[in-house]
This record gives structure tokens, C-alpha cells and sequence, in this order.
């Protein structure tokens, strides 16, 4: 498979902080790459030396197998970056400000013309053209900053953390949209510290955290990193001390924790948990609300490997 | 591509409601405030004209002494009566004048009731003539016939004592216009500041977003540098016609060399916000306040505010500062026509002053704008 980014053993400095450190990545032609992290991971960071926007110490960049630089017009007219700040005229309207972005790309104004109504189109800024981004709810702010960075139909897209802050509707609308790009041919870079956004539209995935590659692979790869099987989830009454214990002896058993109201059980890998614990709550005559399995997230994956939670 | 960012850089300025006050309306609002404050003064002082009674029984009719208080009276701020010691004496305790004057062995003594300004400026007016008396006995010697003609010796000698003239706008009061002109040209430079941190990927995400597209980033600026210069030339155009028709003062009747000098420090006030603007990763309001305190003390020296006399002081102290002041560069120039005797030379200086400071902050902005790879952003 044709490797569009090559990145190797980028380094990057704030004064004495080392924000990225030896990273290596590759990202394949076709595919929607996901860096995940929490905030602060140096997501920003990586992309913004790719794009050559940062000086960074040490590393090798190539994309499309040149080496990006600033003055490398040929390269940049095939990249579109969506930032992680809204990035828009306040003073212009909707119409104009993509038109603006998309005309430092696209010279001729009747192609221009096209490509700002399809991004329109893709965005589902229709109704809105004539609005003033102060006019436009959180969403659509996004939603006109994410086809401002697309318009002139790149081949390679960069969005960092296109969806923070918007309610799951427009989420989805938004990655309902980069899944369509990505079926139009471009190559997707996607950033975020949402794990349920990356596992929902990313092939390939890299974890970062302090800056470094903790995992790497596709989700359900990653997912086989974790030594636990399964979580069962029992909503009921704090059980008591005694019946606790009577859990932990449970085969198998990695984790029990009550915590508001929930009873979580983590399983190592393994089969048939469910039927086991069902019986064993008959057996001590404990009744209980609800009863629910839960698969490993990318969430405890990192939570595994780095000992905290990936949100926050 | 140039045209593409012009055109759209154009709607975002004129749009901006920061920069239109600062830079369309703020000195038009100064200019109104000024006219004001100056009429006002004017009004004051002739509604306050001094009376003052001069006792004739020393003087003989045809006395320099004489000739001075008749010219005197012609002043706006006095009305000079002749009569007796004690009529006089009489008036002054009435209220009916504010000051006499009388005579003894030659000299002038002033009488007065109350101190205000009305008896300061006369006093000041005798003082000086005594000073001057000198000089006057040394024409009277070589040319005695030009001291006694009435529109002789004691009309310039008074002109020149009573610097205060109440005409409308006279020489110096013209001088706070020509500062505020130069104030608001350099005001451009608030412009300058805001194109460019929308050109600068450290600065804001829009810079960045230009950053990484394939587009040259000095040619937007130049484009951002038309965009300001055209919009604040207007400026300048409707403010030199409004100060002069709108408020009636008095300026240089050539509005053409006015423009000229007056888009040279546009040039310079864009220049210098580019620098500024680019020079750091400061808030923009930081900026702003800092430009703008600079300029208002460029315009403090030039003597904008107080007594015009400071300027002259000002230049004395820190000539070198009085040289590359650029509110006091545009302001000379726009003096140099004001009084133009057929002579551009002042002009020309003023100009030259004000183009190489535009020169060296256009380098400067131009150095920056070249930068491409940011430290952190
Ligand atoms: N301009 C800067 N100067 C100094 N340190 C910085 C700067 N920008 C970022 N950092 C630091 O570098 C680290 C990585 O930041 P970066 O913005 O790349 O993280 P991120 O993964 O994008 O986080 P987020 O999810 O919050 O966007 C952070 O610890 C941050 O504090
Ligand atoms: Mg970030």
C-alpha cells in the first residue's frame, strides 16, 4: 500500500519541554488514520510540524514521498487541514468565507464557484450562506470551519478534534461527512480524544500520550492488547462485604468495583461470563436492576497501558 | 489570486468595527472637539476683553507711549480709554475698568484691582515695550520720521507683545489640526495590526490556515498594505476637506502636496503595525494600547496638546527625537504649506523625513513577513 505521510522520529521542543517525542508514524493512501490522546498529548503538536508550521529539532518528513516545506506549493495545494480553533472571517458570511479559503487554492472562479457549493452541499450549510459566523450555533461553526479546510478538494485531509464541543447530533453529521471524503478518495488524518469517534470511523489507529506512541494498530488489534475478556455490569444494591468477596473468588476475575449504583466485573479473556455470574446471583438470591456485558474500549486500553483514563 | 485576497481583505477591513473607529471616526469626533475647544477659548477671551484707562496728563499728544495704547486698542482683548489720574483712580474702584495706568519719570506703573489674565497680558505688553524702549530711542536717533508714523514702529512693536491673537485659527492653533491629521494617518497603523494577524500562523488560526495553503505570503501582504492604503487615503482626504470647509479652519489651500505627504505617513502607519503586529505573539490588544500610547506622545511632542510653545522646547531638548517623530515629520510638512512662500524645500524635508521612516519599518515588515517555520504557534 502506498505510503502517504512518512514521519521519522519527529522531536519537538517548547523551550526545554519535549511535547513530541521520536514519534514514527506512516499513514497508508485511502485510509482515515486516527491519533488518539488526551489533551495534551502533543496531537496539535505532530500535525502542526507535518504541515511544516512548527520548527521541530530532529525528524524527517515526507508526504506524497517529497519532503514538506513552506515553500513546497505543488505539495500544499494537495493538503487541506481542518484546525482545531474555528479559523473564519467574523466578518464575512458563510458563502464568502469558504469561497475566500477555497480561492487561495483554486484560481479559476467557476470551478471555485463548484467546489464552494459542493463543500456547502457536504457540510449541510445550505440554509446558512448568508449568515455571519457570530449568527451560526456551535455545530455549525464547525461544521463552516471543517468545509473552509476542504473546499478546494484535497487529496490528503487533516482534521484535528474537528468535533469538540458539538452535541452528538452534529457529531455524527460531521463524521458522516469525513467518511463521504474519505469515499471521494482522500486520505484521512484524524485527531481526538473522543475514543468512540476514533473507533467509529479510523482504520488504522496510533495512541499517543506525553508525546509518545503507547499502542499502535487497527482497533480490533489494539483492543487485543488488554488482558481483560469482558466487563459485566450489574445495576443493584451495594452487595455486602461477605457476597464481595464471594465475587473476587469468581475464575478469572481481574477487577470488581461498585461504584454509583453499578456493580462492574472485569473478565480476563475467556467464555461464557455471563451465564456464570447470572447463576451466581440466583444461587445468593441477589436482585439487581439491570444486567449488561460490555466489550473492551480503546478506553481501557489506555487505561491498561498508562494507568489513567483517556478523558481528562 | 492578488485581487481574490484585495477584494475579500477589503469587505473584512471595512467591516471591522474596531478599526473604523479608530481609524474613520475617532479623528473626525478629535477634530470636532478641538474646533469646539478652540472657539470656546476664542469666545471667552472676547467677552473678556480687559478695560483698561490710560492717564493722559503725562503724555503728550504725539508720545510713542500714546501710539502703543492706540494700537493696543485695536487688540481684541483690550479697550483702552484716555482720561485724568482720578478719573481713573475713580473708575478702577467703580469696576469700571480693570487696570490703569499711569506715568512717572517716563516709566509705566499698572494699578490694579484684582489679578486675572486680562492684567497679566497688559503687564506683560509693558514690560516688553520698556524692554524695547532701548531700540526705540536707537531708530528714534537714525531714522526718527518711521517711529512717528502711525502704521510704523508701535504697530509692529504690538503685534509682537501680544502674541495671543484672537482670530479665529491663527498660526498655532492650526498646528493642533496638522497633528491630528498626521495622528490619524499613523492610526493606520491599528489596520496594519489587524491584517497581519490574519496572516501570521503564530498569531492566529486564520494565519495559519494561509500558512498552509500555497499562496505567497508577501504578496498578501502587499495586498493588505493596498487594502489599508486606500481606505485610510480616503480618510485623509475627507478629513483635510472636512477640517477645512466642515469646521472652517484655516489650511493649506493645496490639497494635492497635502495628500501627498499625507499618504506617506499612511504608509508609514501601515508599516508600522505590520512590524509590530508580526514583531510578537502579544495580545492584539496590548498591541493596540501600545501603539496608540506611542502615537499619542509622538503627537504630545509635536504639541498637540498645551501650549505650542513646548514643541519649540520639546525640539530644543531631544532634537534628534523632533527629527524622527513621525506625527512631527507629517505635521511640519503639512506646515510647510500652510505657510508656503514659494519655497517646497521644508516640504520636501518633511517628506523625506516621514518616507525613510516608512521605508525602514516597510523593510522591517517585509523581513518578518518572510518568515515561514514558527517556534510554536
Ligand atoms: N506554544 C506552546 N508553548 C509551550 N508549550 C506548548 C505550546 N503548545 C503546546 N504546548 C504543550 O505541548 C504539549 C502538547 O500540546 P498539543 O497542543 O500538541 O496537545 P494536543 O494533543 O493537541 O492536546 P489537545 O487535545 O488539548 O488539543 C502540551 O503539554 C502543551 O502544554
Ligand atoms: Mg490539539
Amino acid at each position: 500500500m502506498e505510503k502517504i505521510i512518512e514521519v521519522e522520529g519527529l522531536t519537538k521542543l517548547y523551550g526545554k519541554f519535549k511535547a513530541v517525542d521520536d514519534l514514527s508514524i506512516y499513514v497508508e493512501k485511502g485510509r482515515i488514520f486516527g491519533l488518539l490522546g488526551p489533551n495534551g498529548s502533543g496531537k496539535s503538536t505532530t500535525i502542526n510540524c507535518i504541515l511544516s508550521l512548527l520548527k521541530y529539532q530532529k525528524g524527517e518528513i515526507k508526504i506524497f514521498g517529497e519532503t514538506m516545506s513552506p515553500d513546497n506549493y505543488e505539495l500544499k495545494r494537495k493538503i487541506g487541514v481542518v484546525f482545531q480553533d474555528v479559523a473564519v472571517f467574523n466578518e464575512l458570511n458563510v458563502y464568502d468565507n469558504i469561497d475566500y479559503f477555497c480561492g487561495l487554492y483554486i484560481r479559476d472562479k467557476e470551478t471555485r464557484k463548484k467546489y464552494v457549493e459542493d463543500a456547502i452541499k457536504l457540510t449541510a450549510l445550505q440554509d446558512f450562506k448568508k449568515f455571519r459566523p457570530k449568527q451560526l450555533s456551535g455545530g455549525l461553526l464547525r461544521r463552516l470551519n471543517i468545509a473552509c479546510g476542504i473546499a478546494h478538494k484535497p487529496k490528503l485531509i487533516f482534521l484535528d478534534e474537528p468535533t469538540v464541543a458539538v452535541d452528538p447530533q452534529s457529531r455524527n453529521a460531521i463524521l458522516e461527512g469525513i467518511v463521504k471524503l474519505n469515499k471521494a478518495g482522500a486520505t484521512i488524518v484524524y485527531t481526538s480524544h473522543y475514543m468512540e469517534e476514533v473507533e467509529q470511523i479510523c482504520d488504522r489507529i496510533v495512541i499517543l500520550d506525553k508525546g509518545k506512541i503507547i499502542a499502535k494498530g487497527t482497533k480490533e488489534s489494539l483492543k487485543e492488547m488488554t488482558t481483560m475478556g469482558e466487563r459485566i455490569v450489574i445495576e443493584m444494591a451495594k452487595p455486602d462485604k461477605k457476597i464481595m468477596a464471594e465475587f473476587e473468588k469468581m475464575p478469572n476475575l481481574l477487577e470488581a468495583k461498585y461504584d454509583d449504583g453499578k456493580l462492574a466485573l472485569t473478565f480476563a479473556r475467556g467464555k461464557e461470563k455471563l451465564p456464570s455470574v447470572i447463576e451466581f446471583l440466583k444461587k445468593n438470591e441477589l436482585s439487581y436492576e439491570r444486567i449488561f456485558s460490555e466489550l473492551p474500549s480503546l478506553n481501557d486500553v489506555f487505561l491498561e497501558l498508562t494507568g489513567k483514563e483517556l478523558r481528562d | 489570486m492578488f485581487w481574490h485576497v484585495f477584494k475579500t481583505k477589503l469587505k473584512v477591513l471595512l467591516w471591522n468595527k474596531s478599526c473604523l473607529f479608530w481609524v474613520l471616526i475617532f479623528p473626525f469626533i478629535m477634530a470636532i472637539l478641538f474646533n469646539a475647544a478652540f472657539s470656546g477659548l476664542n469666545a471667552m477671551k472676547e467677552s473678556k476683553s480687559s478695560k483698561v484707562a490710560v492717564v493722559q496728563d503725562a503724555l503728550s499728544e504725539n508720545s510713542e507711549w500714546r501710539m502703543f495704547f492706540k494700537e493696543l486698542d485695536k487688540h481684541k482683548s483690550f479697550e483702552i480709554s484716555f482720561t485724568s489720574a482720578e478719573d481713573a483712580r475713580k473708575k478702577l474702584d467703580d469696576g469700571e475698568v480693570q487696570s490703569y495706568i499711569d506715568f512717572k519719570d517716563d516709566k509705566a506703573h499698572l494699578f490694579i484691582k484684582e489679578n486675572n489674565i486680562g492684567q497679566t497680558l497688559i503687564k506683560n505688553a509693558l514690560d516688553q515695550y520698556a524692554e524695547l524702549n532701548t531700540t526705540a530711542a536707537a531708530i528714534a536717533q537714525t531714522s526718527p520720521e518711521y517711529l512717528m508714523r502711525e502704521d510704523g514702529f508701535s504697530k509692529i512693536m504690538t503685534e509682537d507683545f501680544v502674541k495671543d491673537d484672537n482670530t479665529e485659527h491663527t498660526d498655532f492653533t492650526v498646528n493642533y489640526f496638522f497633528t491630528l491629521m498626521a495622528m490619524a494617518a499613523l492610526y493606520a497603523s491599528l489596520i496594519g495590526i489587524e491584517l497581519t494577524k490574519n496572516n501570521e500562523a503564530n498569531l492566529s488560526t486564520k494565519g495559519a490556515r494561509l500558512s498552509v495553503s500555497p499562496t505567497n505570503k508577501t504578496m498578501v501582504m502587499v495586498a493588505d498594505l493596498l487594502v489599508g492604503f486606500v481606505v485610510c487615503s480616503i480618510q485623509q482626504l475627507v478629513l483635510y476637506f472636512f477640517i477645512r470647509f466642515v469646521l472652517g479652519v484655516q489650511m493649506a489651500a493645496e490639497p494635492g502636496w497635502t495628500l501627498l505627504i499625507s499618504m506617506m505617513g499612511v504608509l508609514a502607519g501601515l508599516s508600522l503595525g505590520i512590524f509590530v503586529g508580526a514583531s510578537n505573539k502579544k495580545s492584539e490588544g496590548l498591541k493596540n494600547g501600545l501603539l496608540i500610547s506611542v502615537i499619542m506622545l509622538c503627537c504630545f511632542f509635536a504639541g498637540m496638546m498645551g501650549d505650542p510653545i513646548l514643541r519649540d522646547k520639546f525640539e530644543t531638548m531631544m532634537p534628534l527625537f523632533a527629527k524622527v517623530n513621525p506625527i512631527a515629520a507629517i505635521a511640519d510638512g503639512y506646515y510647510a504649506l500652510f505657510a508656503y512662500n514659494g519655497d517646497m524645500e521644508y516640504y520636501w524635508q518633511a517628506f523625506a523625513r516621514i518616507a525613510i521612516f516608512a521605508g525602514v519599518m516597510l523593510v522591517l515588515s517585509l523581513v518578518l513577513s518572510r518568515r515561514k517555520r514558527y517556534d510554536s504557534i
